[in-house]
């Protein structure tokens, strides 16, 4: 990809960078590369919010806080994210550039030199060598009532326990009340073990965006985490399952004493990033349901007054697109009709010119847009880099834009109707009516 | 040709064009070299108003939940051709939104933006209502509302409001009711769009790599009669100094209790520079009180009395001010009792002038990082303009803001009358 440079020495530290002089400061994301193993997700998590809690020189988090503060406010966000068999467990730091400051202060040193005592000079128990125990269960107690907390918004518990039942034959995903036990199981030791290897036997995986000299970033990194080579990498690939398509979509149904229902229709379609397909799902799934003028929202919202919301996702990591929207109780039956057919009528063709030049200028906007965001620059080439992915925005953007109709309404007929979550909410006249 | 004012800030090494178009229309062009341009146009009209306004020397009152049924309704046209779906096929992503003190239209495109302008602008001066495409909205807006009303965040920040301002028209909410909603009519639209949507009452936002004398010549081409009336004259709010409520509670399906405190400030200075200042001493002053840098928001975390879902903030416009600080745990009345006990004790020890410098720097930093964003810049714009102040201005009082001043707004503010909190539980939190 042109728009990435990329430096790698000693196997240790891999810098991607996008040079660019758009932004008032400067974007250092910081990754320990882990090979991707589910029985240690919650451990890992967790092992981030207790390094962030105080370090040898830093002992707390206000210490941490009022050090970045007077680093202009340097943002430092915990990073947690998967990539396949990979999972990048790090930091970012966002900090401004010196003629933005007081007297023309150049904060990079410093910024790093906070982050490297976050992953390196940890508050340990002088007596144990163990994190303080007072943060990891901080920590947990945090963690728990964080995932606990997704049953407040209806709009996303729905769309949590769709997720949930559609997934629920791969094992990859678990209840709310699963994953605090987990995290209530998490012991001291296991933390240890999982930062020892993350710092033993992990690529370190930088990914900049800013107009700093190349070098310059790789020496300040380096400097920090050192350039030896590593110990032991290790390498697993991990068989990414997909769901079966089912014979008829199973149903699921939850009560709650709410004022408006909320349905979640998951549908299979199988075809994931990786495929050649991946294009035209994701136009197809433009079409249905993601953007202002799609099908759901002009038919099942402006045409049938049904909703104030419809909209659709792509997981496009499992090959399942989800479709969400909040209706009356007693309007389930006409709306779950009405998004079928949406679907149907894209499997039939029935899809304009006007349409389809839409979806494809709005999918073209957010792309072209990436380089307005360091977040968005980060956010599209890491995984597509990691994965050898060899396609960058403009690319992206140009077989969005070659697609034909017969792409899309091939796209269409994959998707095959998994579940049909309702949370179900009182009936219209019971519900208090704000006065 | 008009010509543009050039108001330029050598620190942030950023520009823009103003200029009062003949139709009355006040035009600001952001430049920024990037991928992605926008347009505001937004309209002094919001909740708040609905109440009543003077218009033509008339006192004239409005349906509640009209301004946003009116921002709902002014993307249908009479060929039947909604106006999402005119800049989608110009490849421009579209939306508005309603607050308590105006309304705005809004798209982003990478291309074709002139073209995107004028349907914009075409759009929104160009209402068209009938009853029937008011009937089949009432069911949409009524969904709105029923999406809202299962929110608690939505609850506890509207709760919020009517604690510290009682039945105001700054607590009834900007959606109405089903029962508000339901008595609009296409001529009470009409009646409320000509008295509201009047050019002398809008401005006209744009950021991106853009040529201002483009914009010029679109405004023109599309902004052909003018309605010279006046803006309306909108009312003066007048609060009391303590809050209606020192604590509102209500059950809804939390997994625990979340909160939000509010301190109210007293009532806002009518001369704008000095409600500026306010505000930047304002926000600095809650920078050293409330921050994740802060005393209190660490004594209460590591205690496990509030968890990480933490948020604070100042808030001034012409109408009220107050501060707000949004928190999720098991004992809100006990962190209430702490956050109070807190501001009394920081009176009583006073303010550490290094904590300040830091946080005059936070604030700094936070306002430079907006330019980084068309779409922050933009609203950040629209937001001043529609206060009668400028961008600049603020960066300005922000570097001339002094210990002083922060040390006054603590004296003069934070008294036990003016705390409310507002709480939504579970009946078995």
């Amino acid at each position: 990809m042109n728009d990435i440079k990329c430096t790698v020495k000693n196997d240790r530290i891999r810098l991607y960078k996008y040079e660019t002089d758009k932004f008032k400061s400067e974007n250092i994301s910081i990754y320990f590369s882990v090979p991707f193993d589910r029985k240690r997700s919650v451990a890992r998590s967790l092992l981030l919010s207790v390094l962030k809690r105080g370090t040898e020189k830093y002992p707390n988090q206000r210490d941490i806080n009022m050090r970045l503060d007077e680093l202009y406010a340097t943002l430092v966000n915990l990073k947690n994210q998967k990539f396949d068999s990979l999972q990048l467990l790090g930091m970012s730091a966002d900090v401004i550039y010196p003629c933005y400051t007081e007297n023309g202060e150049d904060l990079i040193g410093d910024s790093l030199e906070v982050i490297s005592q976050i992953f390196l000079h940890p508050a340990l128990d002088g007596e144990t060598g163990e994190f303080c125990r007072e943060y990891i269960n901080g920590e947990k107690e945090n963690y728990k009532s964080i995932i606990m907390s997704q049953i407040n918004e209806p709009r996303t518990y729905a769309a949590i326990r769709c997720r949930e039942e559609t997934f629920a034959s791969l094992g990859i995903t678990e209840s709310l009340d699963g994953m605090c036990e987990r995290i209530d199981n998490t012991s001291s030791k296991e933390l240890l073990e999982c930062y020892r290897e993350m710092l033993e036997s992990a690529e370190i995986i930088v990914f900049y965006v800013g107009n700093r000299d190349t070098d310059d970033v790789y020496s300040q990194v380096a400097t920090i985490f050192g350039s030896d080579e590593l110990k032991e990498k290790k390498e697993k690939k991990n068989e990414i399952p997909l769901l079966e398509d089912r014979e008829e979509a199973q149903v699921v149904v939850e009560d709650s004493d709410i004022s408006q229902s909320r349905l979640v229709m998951s549908f299979n379609c199988r075809t994931t990033w990786r495929e050649d397909d991946y294009y035209a799902m994701l136009l197809c799934n433009e079409i249905l349901g993601a953007s202002p003028i799609s099908k759901l929202m002009v038919n099942v919202r402006e045409a049938m007054s049904l909703c104030y919301e419809c909209s659709s996702v792509y997981n496009s990591a499992r090959g399942v697109i989800f479709v969400t929207t909040g209706i009356n109780r007693e309007d389930y039956d006409e709306a779950k009709d009405a998004i079928l057919d949406q679907i149907n009528a894209i499997c039939e063709g029935k899809i304009s010119e006007n349409e389809i030049f839409a979806a494809k200028k709005s999918i073209s906007n957010v792309y072209s847009a990436v380089s307005d965001s360091p977040t968005a620059i980060e956010r599209f080439y890491l995984g597509r880099l990691l994965n050898g992915v060899d396609v960058d925005i403009t690319e992206f953007i140009r077989r969005i834009e070659e697609l034909t109709p017969e792409d899309i309404v091939r796209a269409a007929k994959k998707l095959k109707p998994h579940t049909v979550y309702l949370l179900r909410g009182n009936e219209c006249g019971e519900e208090e009516l704000d006065g | 040709m008009d010509r543009f004012s050039v108001f330029s800030d050598e620190k942030l090494r950023e520009k823009y064009y103003y200029l009062k178009h003949k139709s009355g229309l006040d035009i600001y062009v952001f430049p920024k070299k990037m991928t992605l341009k926008t347009a505001l146009l937004g309209v002094k009209f919001g909740s708040v108003y609905e109440l009543g306004a003077s218009v033509d020397g008339e006192v004239k009152g409005f349906s509640s939940g009209i301004a946003h049924f009116l921002e709902h309704k002014l993307f249908s046209s009479e060929d039947g051709v909604d106006a999402i779906e005119t800049l989608a096929s110009l490849g421009a992503d579209a939306n508005a939104y309603t607050s308590n003190n105006k309304t705005v239209y809004m798209f982003s495109c990478t291309e074709n933006f002139k073209e995107a302008l004028a349907e914009l602008i075409k759009f929104v001066y160009r209402p068209y209502f009938t009853d029937e495409n008011v009937e089949s909205e009432k069911g949409i807006i009524g969904q709105e509302i029923k999406m809202c009303l299962d929110s608690p965040y939505d609850a506890v920040s509207q709760q919020l409001l009517f604690g510290l301002y009682g039945n105001s028209k700054l607590s009834v909410d900007v959606l109405g009711t089903q029962e508000s909603i339901s008595k609009i009519t296409a001529k009470e639209l009409y009646d409320c769009y000509n008295s509201f949507y009047r050019p002398s009452n809008m401005m006209l936002v744009v950021a991106g790599d853009i040529d201002e004398g483009e914009v010029i010549s679109t405004v023109d081409a599309c902004i052909d009669k003018y309605n010279e009336a006046q803006a309306p004259s909108l009312p003066e709010l007048v609060f009391d100094e303590a809050v209606h409520l020192s604590c509102i509670e209500k059950q809804m399906p939390v997994s625990m209790p979340i909160f939000e405190i509010g301190i109210k400030d007293k009532m806002p200075s009518k001369d704008v520079n000095e409600r500026l200042s306010r505000d930047v001493a304002m926000t600095i002053l809650d920078e050293m009180l409330f921050s994740r840098a802060g005393v209190l928001y660490n004594e209460l975390f590591e205690s496990g009395r509030i968890n990480e879902s933490y948020s604070y903030g100042y808030s001034i416009t012409r109408d009220a001010a107050f501060h707000s600080i949004y928190a999720e745990g098991s004992d809100p009345m006990g962190v209430f009792e702490e956050v109070k006990k807190f501001i009394k004790h920081s009176k009583e020890k006073g303010l550490d002038r290094n904590d300040f410098v830091r946080c005059k720097r936070v604030m700094m930093a936070e306002f430079i990082r907006d330019f980084d964003s068309v779409d922050d810049v933009a609203n950040s714009v629209l937001n001043f303009a529609c206060e009668g102040s400028d961008v600049f201005e603020y960066r300005k009082i922000i570097d001339s803001v002094s210990f002083d001043d922060v040390c006054k707004c603590l004296e003069d503010g934070f008294d036990e009358a003016r705390f409310t909190i507002s709480i939504i539980k579970n009946d078995t939190n």
